[in-house]
């Protein structure tokens, strides 16, 4: 399985000379399967550099969403693979009790927040309401939870034979823990980040930060490595980083984080370009 | 053991902070949590009993009617609740585990996630004869611009966006903080066209009408009593949405009580109920 981080920013894309070692793309990570199957999560500003990187030879793309807010939907409309025409393109996204997927991304791809309607693309394009459960893409099995973040929004678990990763974007596993970690059934996203080969996790605040911004969906540098290593996990990228936050300061917080915490796993800076194997 | 759905673990997180006694189970009919208050009424520990099945609680908690009848296993709250998935509003007698007998006012609801999935239920209750502290609660209002950004608030919203009932919530003044998709669906209004209604829009805009077709005052309704009186209460009456449809619902309101008496608010669980002509 390859990993390539194309967009690791959270809220909003964050360009500029003080970010762009880590980068300023907002959330978009793509998944290569050994047998090709090409799976991209999340839709941030980051999928447009991937799109530029996707010719013919790909006959299928499959894009999950783990929720709809703007950081992770809005490069969707410059996604290159959805303007041609015989590009197979399969747009996953979180269940919800109202409207279907296309109703609900309908009202960001339509005028006047965009002018192309979604029906106008020309790729073969199929929208699903993710089923909870596991489900196959293929040779990738795919695992979607719920987790704790404001509105419904998915985790993923993604396993090619003895290989899984966990990417769980936007998580507060930590809100209303009066103890954090508790005991590990009682934690939001638990099951799916338990013993993966990596774990791509929110990491957007410090706990000064968090303090401040309790319910907001989002976590603590310090309640991301406590979930990281109850979940017993091989390795943690960090993610979804504050707009606000520059190199300087993601450089400060992970060597913070190696000199306070006795980790139990390879702490991997979430910078955008980052390529892993597993 | 398998990891809780968010639905669960959100609703025990609340259910935490809340002074109201609470106990949930899950779909496996265990009860799963009992929170600090109830553990306190109830004169146990939680952790010390661990998860067990409703039948084995029932037994350790033996229940009477208010006639004095033994109340059949299959007639506690938290029971209907999960097998029949709907509410249930009643009062009966019940001995602590101090052996001591309290009178109780249960409600009980089903906690229903996406996709058709039953979860598990919740039912929270108080003693008949202890009557709120309204001198605290006069006191312990909190302040409204605060009161969304209390936890127990940021919690019953966010479980509220992950339940499939229609739910209602409102801070302490009776303004209208928030609604789920489903009473979006309900109401024929998105909450984002509606916004924080006050108590007198919210309370009148859907033209509430009792079974005999006479309109039901604001204070009748249940979650005004829950704000009103700080207690549960329990109506099925019609309305009109916004859509211009009429439709009958039961209405389950509870109020939202936090640690040291706080006052922050209602909450009105709802759903359509098929029309009885």
């Amino acid at each position: 399985m390859r990993i390539t981080l194309w967009g690791t920013r959270g809220s909003l894309a964050a360009p500029g000379p003080e970010t762009v070692r880590y980068g300023g793309n907002t959330s978009c990570v793509e998944v290569r399967g050994a047998d090709g199957t090409l799976l991209v999560l999340d839709a941030g500003t980051g999928i447009r550099r991937l799109g530029t990187t996707i010719g013919p030879e790909v006959p299928r793309i499959d894009l999950l969403l783990t929720h709809l807010h703007m950081d992770h939907i809005q490069g969707l409309g410059f996604f290159r693979p959805l303007d041609q025409p015989h590009q197979e393109v399969h747009i996953w996204g979180p269940p919800s009790i109202a409207l279907d997927l296309r109703t609900r991304l309908a009202r960001y791809l339509s005028p006047p927040l965009f002018p192309v309607w979604l029906r106008d693309l020309p790729c073969q394009l199929m929208l699903h309401d993710i089923s909870l459960g596991s489900f196959q893409i293929g040779g990738l099995e795919i695992t979607a939870s719920l987790v704790c973040h404001p509105g419904p929004t998915l985790g993923f678990r993604i396993t090619e034979g003895s290989t899984s990763i966990a990417y769980l974007p936007d998580h507060e596993p930590a809100l209303g823990a009066k103890e954090f970690p508790e005991e590990p059934d009682w934690i939001s996203g638990f099951g799916l980040a338990e013993g993966v080969d990596l774990l791509i996790h929110d990491a957007q605040y410090t706990s000064e930060e968090y303090s401040k911004r309790i319910g907001w969906g989002h976590s603590a540098i310090s309640h991301t490595i406590q979930f990281a290593t109850l979940a017993g996990v091989k390795r943690l990228v960090t993610f979804h980083h504050d707009p606000s936050h520059t190199d300087f300061l993601l450089d400060h917080l992970l060597r913070g984080v190696q000199n306070s915490f006795d980790l139990t796993f390879q702490l991997i800076p979430g910078i955008e370009g980052t390529i892993l194997e597993l | 053991m398998p990891p809780k759905n968010i639905e669960i673990i959100l609703m025990r997180q609340l259910a935490s902070y809340l002074a109201i006694p609470t106990l949930i189970a899950d779909s496996g009919e265990t009860l799963i949590f009992c929170n600090g208050s109830a553990e306190e009424f109830l004169d146990c520990q939680y952790k010390e009993i661990g998860e067990i099945s409703l039948q084995k609680w029932s037994s350790m908690i033996p229940a009477t009617t208010e006639e004095g009848l033994p109340l059949p296993m299959e007639d506690r709250s938290l029971l209907i609740a999960l097998q029949k998935h709907r509410a249930t509003h009643r009062a009966y007698w019940i001995r602590t585990f101090h052996n001591l007998s309290k009178k109780i006012k249960v409600t009980a609801f089903p906690l229903k996630g996406m996709a058709g999935r039953y979860l598990g239920a919740v039912s929270i209750f108080w003693e008949v004869s202890s009557l709120p502290n309204q001198a605290v609660h006069a006191t312990q209002h909190t302040d409204n611009l605060k009161v969304s950004r209390c936890i127990e608030v940021i919690l019953m919203r966010q479980l509220s966006s992950y339940l499939a009932m229609p739910i209602f919530l409102v801070d302490p003044v009776g303004n209208l903080l928030f609604y789920n998709e489903s009473a979006e669906r309900l109401l024929g209004h998105r909450y984002n066209e509606t916004g924080e209604m006050p108590f007198e829009e919210w309370s009148t805009i859907f033209i509430p009408t009792a079974e005999d077709g006479s309109p039901i005052p604001p204070e009748d309704l249940p979650l005004s009593i829950a704000l009103q009186k700080y207690r549960a209460d329990h109506r099925s009456f019609w309305i009109r949405s916004l859509d211009g449809i009429f439709r009958r619902i039961a209405v389950t309101a509870f109020p939202l009580e936090g640690e040291e008496g706080r006052h922050l608010g209602a909450v009105a669980i709802f759903w359509e109920e098929e029309n009885p002509l």
